[in-house]
C-alpha cells in the first residue's frame, strides 16, 4: 500500500541551527502518528515544511505517491514547483494550527464553506451543505451564524477541525490541538479525534503531552534536535523506549505530572 | 451692525459653486490618493529593500513639507518640466499625492496587523496568493482602514482650502471673493463654515454606511462610541 505521506530527508536551517535535520517519515492510510519532542525539538517546522508554509532547504515530500514541493526530474535535476502547483496540491492535506486561525470576518459556517468553493470549485449549495453538516457531526449545528469571536475554545478548535475537513483531505495535520485549551475541554478534543480515526481518518499529531499520544496514536514518533530518533507502535514505545534520550524526556515528563497530580 | 443674513442669501449660489467644487476636489482627489495609497502600500510589502526606500521616501516628503509648500512646487514647478495644466487639475494632483502619503502608512499598518497565521490558513486550505487576499487578508484589512482613512479625507478636505491660493474657485476662494465684494467678512465665512461643516458631516457618514456595510459584528454601544469618535475626529488635524 502507498504510503499518504512520505518524507524524505527533510532539512530546514534557520540561521545556523538545524530545525530538521534530515527527517525521513511514512504514514500510510488510517494511521495515526503522534509526533513528541520538547519544545524546539522542530515538531512544528516538520509540519511547516511537510505542507510547504515554509519551503525546507532540503528533501522530498510525497503525497499520495506524488510529489509535492520539488521533485527529481528523470534527469537527476531538481525541480521546485511554483506556488499555483503547491497551492493545487494543498487541499490533500488538512492543517488544525495551533492558534486555529480562523477567519474571524466570516461566519462558523463561511469559514468551512469558502475554501471549498474558491479553491475546489464547488457550487455554493453543495458546499454549504457540507459545511453544515460536518459542524452539525461535530456538535455546532446551533452555532453556524456565529463569528469565531462568539464562541469558546472548544467550539473555535472543531470549527477549525471542520475546515480542514470539508476538503477532503487525504491526511490531516496537527499542530498541538490541546495546547490552547482548558483540561476539560482536552478531553473533549481527544474524543473528537478518535471519532476521526475510527472514522478511518490519517492523522499526523504533534503534541507534547504523552498521555494525549498514548489515547489516540497508533503509532508515536520521537523527535530531538531535528531528528525523528525512535518510532514504532503507541504502546511499545511508550512503554519501553530504547533510545536514552526518548527515556529521559518520558521520565522527565511523567515525574513532573506525578508530581504535579494532573490528568 | 447686526448680522447681515441678506448678504448670505444674495450670494448664496456663488458660495455654493464652490462648495461644490470643493466636494468634486475631495471626490476626486480621494479616488486618486487611495490608488496611490494602495499601490504604495503593496510596494512597500514586496520583498526587497529598493521598493521601500522608494515608499518611505515618498511617505517621508509628502508627511514633512506643509501641503501649500507642496502645492506652489508642483504648480510653479511643472511648467519647468514643460507639462502645462489647469490649475484644477494640479489641485486635485498634489491634495492626492499629499493625502497619498497618509492613505499608503493607513493600509501598509493595517495590512502588516492582520496576523501572519491567517494567510497560513488560507494558504493552507489552498489558496493561491491573490486568492488569500481577495477573501481573508483584504476584508480584515478594509474593516481596520475605515476609521483612520476617514480621519485623514477629513483633513483632506479641509487642507483643500489651500487651493484658493492658486485660484481654483473653491469654497475658501468664493468665500474670499464675496467678502470682497461685500465687505461682511463675518457673514460669509460664517456661511463658509457651514458648508464645510456640512460637507464634513457627509463624509463621516459615508464612511459610516461603508463600515456597517463592510458587516462589522459588533454591539450597538460599540458603534454608537464609534460614531461618537469619528465626530470627535473632525477636530483641526487629527490625523493620526
Amino acid at each position: 500500500m502507498k504510503p499518504v505521506l512520505r518524507a524524505s530527508n527533510l532539512s530546514k536551517r534557520f540561521r545556523k541551527t538545524n530545525a530538521l535535520d534530515g527527517v525521513y517519515l511514512d504514514i500510510h492510510p488510517g494511521e495515526v502518528v503522534a509526533l513528541i519532542g520538547r519544545s524546539g525539538c522542530g515538531k512544528s517546522t516538520l509540519l511547516r515544511c511537510i505542507s510547504w508554509l515554509d519551503e525546507p532547504d532540503d528533501g522530498l515530500v510525497e503525497l499520495e505517491g506524488k510529489p509535492f514541493g520539488r521533485e527529481i526530474t528523470a534527469g537527476g535535476v531538481v525541480r521546485r514547483h511554483s506556488a499555483r502547483q503547491i497551492a493545487a496540491m494543498r487541499p490533500r492535506l488538512g492543517f488544525v494550527f495551533q492558534a486555529l486561525n480562523l477567519w474571524p470576518h466570516l461566519t462558523a459556517l463561511e469559514n468551512v464553506v469558502r475554501g471549498q468553493v474558491v479553491v475546489l470549485g464547488r457550487d455554493r449549495p453543495t458546499a454549504e451543505a457540507k459545511a453544515a453538516a460536518l459542524l452539525e457531526r461535530l456538535g455546532l449545528g446551533r452555532l453556524l451564524a456565529r463569528h469565531p469571536q462568539e464562541l469558546s475554545g472548544g467550539e473555535r478548535q472543531r470549527v477549525a477541525i471542520a475546515r480542514a475537513l470539508a476538503m477532503d483531505p487525504a491526511l490531516l495535520l496537527f499542530d498541538e490541538p490541546t495546547s490552547a485549551l482548558d483540561p476539560e475541554t482536552v478531553g473533549e478534543v481527544l474524543g473528537l479525534l478518535r471519532g476521526l480515526a475510527e472514522g478511518g481518518m490519517t492523522m499526523l499529531i504533534v503534541t507534547h503531552e504523552i498521555g494525549f499520544a498514548a489515547r489516540v496514536a497508533d503509532r508515536v514518533a520521537f523527535m530531538d534536535h531535528g531528528r525523528i530518533i525512535e518510532e514504532g507502535p503507541a504502546a511499545q514505545v511508550l512503554s519501553s523506549p530504547r533510545e536514552p534520550r526518548f527515556a529521559a524526556f518520558l521520565d522527565q515528563v511523567l515525574r513532573h505530572r506525578d508530581t504535579n497530580g494532573d490528568d | 451692525m447686526g448680522f447681515d443674513v441678506g448678504v448670505i442669501t444674495k450670494h448664496a449660489p456663488a458660495l455654493l459653486d464652490g462648495a461644490l467644487v470643493t466636494i468634486q476636489i475631495t471626490i476626486l482627489a480621494f479616488i486618486l490618493g487611495y490608488a496611490i495609497g494602495i499601490l504604495m502600500a503593496v510596494a512597500a510589502l514586496l520583498p526587497g529593500r529598493l521598493p521601500k526606500i522608494v515608499v518611505a521616501a515618498y511617505v517621508g516628503t509628502f508627511r514633512s513639507v506643509p501641503f501649500i509648500i507642496t502645492l506652489f512646487v508642483i504648480y510653479y514647478g511643472l511648467p519647468f518640466a514643460d507639462i502645462r495644466l489647469p490649475a484644477f487639475m494640479v489641485g486635485v494632483v498634489a491634495l492626492a499625492v499629499f493625502s497619498g502619503a497618509y492613505y499608503t502608512e493607513i493600509i501598509r499598518a493595517a495590512v502588516q496587523a492582520v496576523p501572519r497565521g491567517q494567510f497560513d490558513s488560507a494558504r493552507a486550505v489552498g489558496m493561491t496568493y491573490p486568492q488569500a487576499m481577495r477573501h481573508v487578508i483584504g476584508p480584515q484589512v478594509v474593516r481596520s482602514v475605515i476609521p483612520a482613512s476617514t480621519n485623514t479625507t477629513l483633513s483632506m478636505m479641509k487642507e483643500s482650502a489651500v487651493l484658493s491660493s492658486i485660484t481654483i474657485g473653491e469654497l475658501t476662494y468664493q468665500g474670499l471673493i464675496v467678502q470682497g465684494e461685500t465687505f461682511a467678512p463675518f457673514e460669509v465665512f460664517a456661511a463658509v463654515a457651514v458648508l464645510y461643516w456640512t460637507i464634513a458631516i457627509a463624509i463621516a457618514a459615508a464612511a459610516r454606511w461603508v463600515e456597517i456595510r463592510a458587516g462589522r459584528a459588533e454591539t450597538k454601544a460599540v458603534l454608537r462610541s464609534r460614531v461618537a469618535a469619528r465626530y470627535l475626529s473632525l477636530d483641526w488635524r487629527v490625523r493620526r
